[in-house]
């Protein structure tokens, strides 16, 4: 697709819009979202924790989430998260190469500024992040599972920031956090040699055992644990706490007198404004509220303030449909 | 309105009729030697023949004493000279081809044009109609004022001219036909579905005109009546070079939409897009009273491929 627009395509696009009742250039409804593929797991990233693949018209975005054990300090005390994305050349032909950095460095610190934990505006502990980061946690204080989440921009025929959320939260929800065991080394009450504490051999007597057990269940808390084991290999093991609280992004581009979702690459060149809203929500059965993680206002135009509060509104509602389509491809209840 | 599905290939190919392949059997008397007799396409690494006497063009390779096809595309043979013509590539552009194209940049005396081929195609000052008369030589003020007629961005429907000694292609809009396009929108397919036809002009039946281009660009646009077009009654350059779209009624509209998605579809499943077979798919698209939007349903495109494949 060409980059640019000619002055009459983009006021045949604008009249369109604008007229009654709004026309789009394949005859969508100003809400309607183009069909949605989506595959995940082992078709798409073997060797990864979580992935999953989406592609909405043109647009085709992968995301992979890899976990790494990482030492950690006292304060920090849980997982982290590590985004990064990147955009393939093929996506952007017609940008120069500091061009396509500039996008992949702002759809990076994008995903990076929503998922990482700020302390800040979390006061409860109770946000995605912060539920997300502790599960990550192996040995409180020392040891824990980075999340590296990565994803590649395919191709882009425009609504990259809506698809490339989809991705991100298909591959979260895809993730699978291996289980762990806190081992320590304890001096058995009989006999002189140490023995991981974890081992379960069948010479055992019992009394020894339940000894074991009680051990290794403290040592999760006390901070005597030594090392941790692996409980299963690495394909199976527990969904991400949380997960059904990974959020979704919705673009509304904005016209003075109407909104449309999931614009194709000349709309977003005709339309002057883009408004990128982050929302993740707790559960979608009660009428709770969602959590406002994030907004992006883009493009040259402008929106008065109070026609943007009801922009966010009807925006929440959309991501609220969105996310509830998602979860039941993804089997969240 | 979010509607999710497994993701399958993109662009399922069309596995259509022997028919509809782009080989005319008639003209071709394969030897028996050839593979791809009866459709004549061949496969990247798929062995052509290994008799030794033909000559290998475009798209082959020696593979040992046989000749190989490099790319996925219809086998062609001009006497000795075998080549496959891909499915897949560039417009590949030949002197009089009627393409539709996008200014990428204002140079000194020429535009630089996005023509889909290889190469940016120019567009010389000396090869538009300049305001104020057809035939006459470019004025240093016609230099000055080149945005005037187009800008960055603009498309027009122009004629390959001639080529450079590096191959790039010289466009020229010196006729009232061509030049700025206006009160549409444009639909990209690839190149090899658009056939070189006697007009690449198509006024359609549902009263949508329809330019396709050889280079895979096609711009669907109101109908024009032969008697307003502009500059039929001395050329008047304001018209010509004009931004501003007419008034277009929301019928027209819808037609148009309609006309794209048809033209999207028939691109989805390989079929080649001409006045004949667009006619046919919109017929067929009013016939059954589908909406506009359900062409982009799999299941109504399929059925709109099966219903103008067959007869």
């Amino acid at each position: 697709m060409a980059t640019l627009l000619s002055r009459a395509e983009k006021s045949y696009i604008i009249t369109s819009l604008t007229s009654k009742p709004p026309l789009r250039h394949d005859g969508r409804g100003p809400v309607d979202y183009r069909l949605i593929g989506l595959a995940r797991g082992d078709s798409v990233a073997p060797l990864a924790n979580g992935s999953a693949k989406i592609r909405v018209g043109g647009t085709e975005v992968v995301a992979a989430v890899r976990l790494e054990v990482e030492d950690i300090d006292l304060e920090l005390d849980e997982g982290r998260m590590r985004c990064n994305v990147t955009c393939s050349p093929a996506a952007y032909p017609h940008l120069s190469a500091n061009q396509q950095d500039d996008i992949q460095k702002d759809l990076t610190s994008l995903l990076q500024s929503t998922f990482s934990p700020t302390k800040s505006h979390d006061s409860n502990g109770d946000s995605f992040t912060s539920v997300m980061s502790k599960s990550l946690t192996i040995l409180p204080g020392r040891k824990a599972w980075t999340m590296y989440l990565d994803a590649v921009v395919l191709s882009d025929a425009g609504n990259v920031h809506d698809v490339l959320f989809l991705a991100c939260r298909a591959a979260i929800c895809d993730t699978r956090v291996p289980r762990t065991r806190a081992v320590e080394y304890a001096q058995p009450s009989k006999g002189s040699s140490t023995r991981r504490a974890g081992e379960t051999g069948g010479e055992m007597d019992v009394e020894e055992e339940a000894d074991i057990w009680k051990t290794a269940v403290q040592s999760k808390r006390a901070a005597r644990a030594a090392d941790f084991e692996l409980e299963d290999t690495a394909d199976e093991g527990g969904w991400l706490e949380g997960r059904e609280r990974c959020p979704v992004a919705v673009t509304l581009n904005v016209l003075p007198t109407m909104h449309i979702l999931d614009a194709t690459h000349a709309e977003e060149q005709a339309v002057p404004l883009k408004l990128v809203l982050i929302y993740s929500f707790a559960t979608i059965s009660t009428q709770k509220e969602g959590e406002f993680m994030g907004m992006r206002l883009l493009g040259p135009g402008q929106v008065p303030m109070a026609y943007l509060s009801g922009l966010i509104q009807e925006g929440e509602t959309y991501a609220k449909q969105l996310v509830s389509a998602l979860n039941v491809q993804m089997e969240i209840k | 309105m979010f509607k999710f599905a497994p993701l399958g290939p993109q662009i399922s190919v069309y596995e259509g009729n022997a028919h509809d392949s782009y080989v005319n059997e008639e003209e071709m008397d394969w030897d028996d030697d050839l593979v791809g007799n009866k459709t004549g396409i061949v496969a990247p690494g798929q062995t052509i023949t290994s008799v030794t006497e033909f000559m290998r063009g475009h798209g082959t390779f020696a593979d040992g004493d046989e000749v190989a096809a490099t790319v996925a595309g219809t086998l062609q043979r001009v006497n000795k000279l075998l080549s496959v013509k891909p499915i897949r590539s560039r417009y590949v552009p030949e002197i009089g081809d009627l393409v539709v194209a996008r200014i990428v940049e204002v140079q000194p005396k020429r535009w630089k044009v996005d023509a889909n081929g290889r190469q940016d195609a120019v567009l010389m000052l000396s090869s538009v109609n300049l305001p104020g008369g057809i035939q006459r030589r470019k004025l240093e003020s016609d230099e000055l004022q080149m945005r005037a007629f187009f800008e960055e961005g603009d498309l027009l429907v122009a004629e390959v001219q001639a080529f450079f000694m590096d191959g790039a292609m010289s466009l020229h809009t010196r006729s009232l036909r061509y030049g700025k396009l206006r009160n549409g929108q444009l639909v990209t397919v690839p190149p090899i579905l658009i056939k070189r036809l006697k007009s690449h002009f198509c006024a359609l039946t549902c009263g949508v005109d329809v330019i396709l281009g050889v280079n895979g660009y096609v711009w669907v646009c109101k109908h024009v009546k032969e008697n307003e077009q502009v500059g039929e009654d001395g050329f008047n350059a304001e018209s010509v070079y004009s931004n501003k779209n007419d008034y277009i009624d929301t019928s027209t509209r819808l037609a148009i939409i309609r006309v794209t998605n048809v033209v999207k579809v028939l691109a989805q499943y390989y079929v080649s897009i001409t006045d004949v077979t667009i006619n046919h798919a919109y017929d067929w698209v009013v016939e059954t009273g589908h909406e506009p939007t359900d062409l982009l349903h799999e299941d109504v495109a399929e059925a709109l491929i099966q219903a103008i494949t067959i007869s």
